[in-house]
């Protein structure tokens, strides 16, 4: 923003035949600039391009894909220009489109609370309504957009992804549990009833 | 072990996923295969209560050995005094005093977890002591000596303390008549050591099997404490000066009957020894409302709290007359609380008492005004008392929320309500602004 800002300066100044702009010009010519800066919802309205590993490009906005950290360091370390396509090797064109979609509504979400006592205390499992019908989507799709979100660095989505997939183990059986995630029990009799008593000793 | 992945995931993402489950569920899910199993017991074994594991299996090479660098989180709870062989010396009514036995008999289990414990970085200690009816300070004191000889020492953050506190009566009334500048907790160990008798002097104790004599070192790195206590206490019991001592303590709970106890004094504003001068955040949940000798308790000894929540997890009523300048009265002394940035009180609420006797600890006031209606404070009479807080000392008050919990209020009235109140500077004075649901509806409803 502010690398356009003080180019449209010179620009100006250049046309105008002036060194420098007067503090008129310059009021004049940036308000509009810092108009756009003090409304958030505003600013980076520019739209820039995603290439899925199925070589598919998406259109999206940047500040919905800035959403990403991934994408986000990548931008600034490459800075402004943005013409070609970010390729996004791990991630196919139907989950990138799923995971631009969930972006999308959370664009504006202020940033987390950051929490310093994560291991003493139990994160809840509660997710807000429009996530959850969001998250209604087949186990390998919800397990691919998981995997998305670890990629591209998106900590909110991978959260509610998987707080989806521990509200599936919640309150289940090992039995059901097994047949859930077709998961192969290899277990003898003996080695079950050891794991129950060592799990006695753990507690809440 | 080789750990295959059950889930189509990285284990680092299944490790994102069971840190949502609750014990029960980690439980289940590590039966379902020796993936899972694998996967799931750091999450599992990250806190265990100690007395249900064998002391064989805590061994090297036993079943729970390999899971000790997991635990995080320790509770152990005292063996109950009558499920172990002890001999009592009736020492002229003070209390009984305990044996050798009677001690190895408690320690030796402790003593174990200790060993075990040079094992694995716990971060969390709850000590449950509910089940002693007659603990003393000596068994308090051996506990921590040890403790500040083990590993764990260095690496506890959080310690939950419960007890009943009866136990600790006797030998404070009796033999603890202090002056002002006393510190009970030096007092007893130096002064009396003949109060806690032969066999169980503190040297006695310390020198018992896997101890060392000294005083207990506060752990250095503690930041939270919280205290659990039955009984009321006494006005400044030992354990206080251990907890004040804690050099990085920031955050203190305490959960009693009541702060100050019954048939004493109201507290008094003399300057204390006993200051827990590095606690920022405090949090008390009592009984009696309004809390107006906690609020005392808390301005005199917590000089730098910044947070602060008074908390009733039973309601009490021992208002000395039903209006509300006596209720601002009772709260007058948040404003000597010069540090407060928040703080969360219980909506201030008028009563009518029930039996025309309204308890005042201990002592019986019978109220001859027939005094207000049963209401909750109105917004704007709230913002007066927070005017006089802020002029009377407690400038960098910020924020203050009302939260209305009740547990004997009638449940369709006045079950939950909640506010906070933001305090800037206004033109004249100070700006109010105020956000809650019921912020306006208990406006109107006062008026």
């Amino acid at each position: 923003m502010g690398l356009s800002a003080s180019r449209q300066i010179e620009t100006t100044a250049i046309s105008g035949h002036l060194a420098f702009p007067t503090t008129a010009q310059l009021h004049h010519i940036n308000l509009p600039v810092f108009r756009q800066l003090s409304t958030p919802t505003a600013v980076n309205m520019t739209n820039m391009k995603l290439l899925s590993s199925d070589n598919v490009e998406i259109s999206v906005e940047k500040d919905v894909a800035e959403r990403s950290v991934l994408i986000k360091n990548m931008l600034e370390d490459v800075g402004e220009t943005m013409d070609a396509p970010i390729p996004i090797p791990n991630v196919n064109e139907a989950v990138l489109r799923k995971v631009i979609e969930w972006c999308e509504h959370h664009r504006n979400d202020p940033p987390p609370p950051a929490d310093d006592d994560s291991d003493s205390r139990k994160k809840s499992t509660d997710i807000e309504e429009w996530d959850q019908k969001f998250m209604q989507v087949d186990q390998e799709m919800l397990f691919e957009i998981i995997l998305a979100a670890n990629y591209l660095d998106i900590k909110p989505l991978l959260d509610v992804g998987c707080k989806t997939v521990a509200n599936m183990i919640k309150g289940k059986s090992p039995e059901e549990i097994r047949k859930t995630f077709n998961i192969q029990n290899d277990f003898t009799p003996e080695e079950e009833d050891q794991i129950r008593r060592e799990n006695e000793w753990a507690e809440e | 072990m080789d750990v295959r992945p059950t889930l189509p995931f990285p284990n680092e993402l299944c490790g994102a996923i069971l840190e949502y489950l609750s014990q029960p569920d980690l439980k289940s899910f590590s039966c379902c295969s020796k993936t899972c199993r694998e996967l799931a017991v750091p999450f599992l074994y990250r806190s265990i209560r100690f007395n249900a594991v064998p002391a064989s299996s805590l061994a090297e090479g036993g079943a729970l050995f390999s899971r000790l660098r997991y635990v995080r989180k320790l509770r152990y709870v005292l063996p109950r005094a009558d499920l172990t062989p002890r001999v009592f010396q009736a020492d002229g009514g003070t209390g009984a005093m305990r044996t050798g036995a009677y001690l190895m008999k408690t320690f030796t289990p402790f003593t174990d977890f200790l060993t075990a414990s040079l094992a694995f970085p716990l971060t969390w200690l709850q000590l449950n002591f509910s089940g002693e009816e007659h603990l003393e300070i000596n068994l308090f004191h051996t506990m921590f000596s040890r403790l500040s000889q083990s590993r764990v020492h260095t690496t506890l953050r959080r310690l939950t303390l419960s007890y009943r506190v009866d136990f600790l009566l006797p030998l404070c009334t009796q033999y603890m008549i202090l002056g002002p500048s006393e510190n009970p907790y030096e007092t007893l160990m130096t002064r009396h050591p003949g109060v806690l008798g032969p066999p169980l002097l503190p040297g006695t104790l310390c020198e018992a099997p896997g101890g060392r004599g000294g005083m207990p070192v506060p752990p250095p790195n503690l930041t939270e404490a919280s205290l659990c206590l039955r009984k009321e206490p006494v006005p400044q019991p030992f354990y206080y000066y251990f907890f004040a001592a804690c050099p990085t303590l920031r955050k203190f709970t305490i959960n009693a009957a009541r702060l100050y106890p019954p048939n004493s004094p109201a507290p008094l504003y003399h300057s204390s020894l006993l200051s827990f001068t590095t606690v920022t955040h405090l949090h008390v949940s009592v009984q009696p409302y309004p809390p107006a000798d906690e609020l005392t308790w808390v301005s005199q000894h917590f000089p730098c709290v910044e947070d602060l929540t008074v908390e009733l997890h039973k309601f009490e009523y021992c208002a000395q007359g039903s209006n509300a300048s006596h209720l601002q009265a009772a709260h007058k002394d948040i404003r000597r609380m010069r540090a407060l940035r928040k703080a969360t009180i219980p909506w201030p609420r008028l009563r009518k008492p029930m039996y025309g006797n309204v308890p005042r600890y201990s002592r019986l006031y019978v109220r001859k005004d027939p005094g207000e209606d049963a209401r909750h404070l109105s917004c704007a009479e709230l913002e007066c008392w927070v005017t006089c807080w802020r002029d009377g000392g407690a400038q960098l008050l910020r924020t203050v929320v009302f939260d209305g919990y009740d547990p004997c209020a009638r449940r369709d009235v006045d079950k939950t309500l909640l506010a906070t109140c933001e305090v800037g500077s206004g033109e004249a004075g100070y700006a109010f602004s105020w956000t809650g649901d019921d912020a306006k509806e208990s406006t109107t409803a006062a008026n």
